[in-house]
């Protein structure tokens, strides 16, 4: 009985109410008609694509920079990755990695202006970083329509210049990394082990940098600034190389969530992409203060258990599509607990 | 001879937002070819259509709380209003007040709500309002979408989708359309001037003058610029803040369906998120801040961020050949404005604070 | 102090109960049809007029109904006031009828100008048939 309640404190009621409500919903899905092993491996899938941006969220939050709601400037150098690695016609892991080595170097220059401008706005992170990372998606809509990409897949037909809204990746490095030791049971199990080998080994490097000097000066710099500085760390200097850090598993994610998905989604598409990262770390137990690794892993099952399950099993019970109202509330029902979570000091 | 050029620098610095927007206007104007006569009377049109939504986020601002991103439950308390009485059929501008009548209660519900959530989360009013808007804006869907046509009765059968429930994306409200407008019209020199809106505006500016002089509204300025102050002064902190919420949200509520009415036509689904977007926007660009904000500031900025969205996307067809260009420069510039605007306010505050804590420790070089 | 509060609070919700109540009344829209057919009660049929406009609570433009024609109009409000103008063969008014009605005598879709100017002979508003 004693272990139960500490597993109940610990985990917290509204983790375990998420936790059985995902459980029941898998249990009725074979009786509406909604395959259980579809329902699995497409939860598996979805938890591997978003793995690595959920996991962005966590050197921001350590820092005390709050929850990283300016993914989308991350994301736009992934996508600047992505698409060159298709202009230059780069097919299977090559592509990836290509995609990867123009990415990381463009989310470092991002993040680290990005990290500037959070510095000089201690105290309202969160808010600018929305706005930051909305601006840079209205921005980066200007520059697909005038960067001059050539090739035939990416740009608008009649015209020849200006990339299209929506590119696939069929036929370059669609699966690439899924597929590394990927296997299939019947027809519809589908298992992309490469995919969350990349993701625990990410998980593993971001694991071990916590131990390390600069990842724990990083979480002294978040939890305890004062002392941090009473130390001689330099707290702008750390705040910013979580933003670097942050921006670049970004730019790593949505690559990943890409050549699983299997398109590449410009202009529009990454506006709203922070939000449900930060949904799905939230979910896991971290707060605006807090975040770790298991948060992380459970937070991305469960968030994208539910976001799966839910209009699934909804729909085949109401016969309407209520998937997006749903994805909706849950998600920002999720952030919205978190923000008003007055912090409870622990003795 | 320094003084000056510090103060001349100040002043820059204080309004840098404003006065951007002037010289990307002015610069834009001449390329828009747009005429003089046309600018003026859609400024007109667009001031008499969304002040009173921009002044609904005064008080929030005077009561500390920040920008009032809450704003949008209001605008869909006000939706849900026209929904009924357009299904309900009854026109003119007593329809319109009808309307404000019937979504009232619930506005005060809504508000009243954002304000308990706001009260929880102190010191982070401005996101969690923003992701509230959001997470009201599913609720709203599951009403809309589902809930109407099914559970509440609608009898008009044009504005129900064909599958049989959900209000259809677009609901005509040629009952309504322009009735405040052209309660009074009055044409000057070609352009038409709607002077009753323009009353109801002017009514709700001394409204706001006249309530910072209540005891609420000293109340409310005291808790916005020190809490701890204002709570050891006795005033009910967590109650002022909730109905400083309260009412911006029936504000908000009455600003969307006078925007409403003047349109004539709601996307059910999507004019409630442009209100809020554009409302604060034009706040910010009229030089206010997240802490302070008159109402000079608010026609300033609709003019100023209006004239700037009607321009740019013909001068950015006129100068690159897209008006597609225009169209996303314009929602740059919305959103890099308000960026902007909560960094400088962000880094003023901070500086302000290291000023005191620098002065309180001894001119200690760091 | 309290029982003060509580009145002045019912008092405004009853004030804006009462203004909501006026304004569906006098904004409430009925979409009617207006038709010039022959009609017969008791016994005596009276003939549909050859050609008329009819003005409904001073719309314009007019409807100009020749015999068997329907029309629709919009009547807003509580009480409505109809004009028939009897028209000749060169469109000069040779009679002039006004008839007026409240909205609580409506009874369904259709009202038949004919019975309306015979002092609103029983029968001159009926449903409309699906």
């Amino acid at each position: 009985m004693n272990t139960i309640r500490e597993f109940i404190e610990y985990a917290g009621w509204p983790r375990i109410i998420i936790g059985l409500f995902l459980i029941s919903l898998f249990i009725i899905a074979p009786f509406v008609g909604v395959r259980f092993d579809v329902s699995v491996s497409d939860t598996l899938v979805r938890f591997g694509m978003n793995g690595v941006m959920v996991l962005a969220m966590v050197p921001m939050v350590v820092s005390g920079c709050g929850l990283n709601f300016g993914l989308p400037l991350g994301i736009i150098a992934g996508l600047l990755g992505a698409v060159t690695s298709i202009e230059m016609g780069v097919n299977g892991i090559p592509g990836v990695l290509t995609a990867m080595a123009v990415a990381v170097p463009i989310a470092v220059v991002l993040g680290w202006a990005y990290g500037l401008l959070l510095n000089r706005a201690k105290g309202s992170e969160m808010m600018i970083a929305t706005y930051v990372g909305f601006s840079s998606v209205a921005f980066m809509c200007i520059m697909w329509l005038i960067l001059p990409f050539r090739s035939a897949n990416m740009v608008w037909g009649y015209a020849g210049k200006g990339l299209r809204t929506t590119i696939s990746v069929e036929g370059y490095w669609h699966q690439a990394i899924s597929d590394i030791g990927s296997f299939r049971i019947g027809e519809f199990f589908y298992v992309p082990t490469g995919m969350f080998l990349f993701f625990a080994l990410l998980c593993v490097f971001m694991w071990y940098f916590m131990r390390t000097k600069t990842g724990t000066a990083m979480a002294t710099v978040g939890s305890n600034p004062e002392f941090a500085r009473a130390s001689g760390v330099n707290i702008d200097k750390m705040r910013t190389f979580s933003v670097v850090l942050s921006t670049v598993l970004g730019a790593i994610g949505i690559i990943v969530y890409e050549q699983s998905f299997g398109f590449i989604q410009l202009y529009m598409g990454p506006f709203y992409m922070a939000f449900p990262a930060v949904s799905a770390v939230l979910i896991g137990g971290a707060s605006v203060h807090k975040a770790t690794i298991v948060n992380v892993i459970v937070g991305t099952i469960l968030f994208q258990g539910i976001l799966t399950m839910t209009p699934s099993v909804i729909n085949s019970m109401i016969q309407t599509d209520m998937s997006e109202v749903i994805r909706i509330i849950v998600s920002n029902g999720m952030i919205l607990y978190a923000l008003t979570r007055v912090l409870k000091v622990k003795l | 001879m320094n003084r000056k050029y510090d103060n001349f620098k100040h002043i820059l610095i204080q309004n840098a937002v404003p006065i951007v927007f002037l010289l990307v206007s002015a610069f834009a104007i001449p390329i828009s070819q747009f005429s003089g006569t046309y600018l003026v009377q859609e400024m007109l049109v667009r001031l008499s259509r969304n002040s009173f939504l921009v002044l609904s986020l005064l008080i929030p601002i005077m009561a500390g709380m920040g920008l009032n991103f809450g704003m949008v439950l209001g605008a869909m308390a006000g939706q849900i209003g026209l929904i009924f009485i357009t299904d309900w059929n009854v026109v003119g501008i007593y329809g319109m007040v009808l309307a404000a009548i019937i979504s009232t209660p619930l506005a005060i519900l809504l508000g009243w709500l954002c304000g308990l959530i706001l009260n929880r989360a102190r010191g982070r009013e401005m996101v969690t309002s923003f992701i509230l808007g959001f997470f009201m804006n599913g609720v709203y869907q599951l009403v809309v979408l589902y809930g109407f046509g099914s559970v509440v009765p609608v009898a008009s059968q044009k504005m129900v989708l064909s599958r049989g429930f959900g209000i259809r994306n677009v609901t005509n409200l040629e009952g309504v359309r322009k009735c405040l407008d052209n309660l009074l019209p009055v044409s000057v020199a070609g352009v038409e001037i709607p002077v009753a809106t323009f009353l109801i505006i002017g009514l709700f500016c001394l409204f706001v003058l006249w309530f910072r002089k209540t005891k609420l509204g000293q109340d409310m300025r005291a808790v916005g610029q020190d809490l701890d102050v204002a709570r050891d002064a006795g005033i009910p902190v967590e109650r002022t803040r909730l109905i400083s919420i309260v009412i911006s949200t029936v504000l908000a509520c009455y600003g969307q369906i006078i925007f409403l009415q003047n349109i004539g036509t709601m996307n059910t689904y999507n004019s409630h998120e442009q209100a809020g977007m554009f409302a604060i926007a034009s706040l910010l660009v009229g030089g206010s801040t997240v802490s302070k904000a008159s109402i000079f500031n608010v026609f300033l900025g609709v003019v100023l961020f209006h004239l700037m969205f009607v321009v740019s996307p013909m001068a950015g067809k006129y100068l690159i050949g897209e008006a597609q260009l225009g169209e996303y420069f314009r929602v740059f510039v919305s959103y890099g404005i308000i960026s902007l605007a909560l960094v400088l306010h962000a880094w003023r505050r901070q500086k302000e604070k290291d000023r005191t804590r620098r002065s309180l420790r001894g001119l200690q070089a760091e | 102090m309290k029982l003060k509060q509580i009145l002045v609070n019912l008092a405004i919700i009853v004030f804006f109960i009462t203004v909501a109540v006026f304004c569906y009344s006098e904004g409430k829209a009925r979409n009617m049809l207006i038709e010039n057919q022959s009609f017969s009660y008791e016994g005596k049929t009276y003939d549909a007029f050859e050609a008329i406009e009819v003005t409904v609570d001073g719309q314009d433009p007019p409807l100009f109904l020749l015999e068997g024609d329907r029309g629709s109009v919009n009547l807003i409000g509580k009480s409505h006031v109809v004009v028939v103008e009897v028209l000749d063969e060169n469109d000069k008014v040779i009679k002039t009828y006004s008839v007026s009605f409240k909205s609580r005598e409506l009874k369904g879709q259709i009202i038949n100008v004919v019975p309306l100017v015979m002092e609103k002979l029983p029968g001159w508003n009926r449903e409309l048939q699906k």
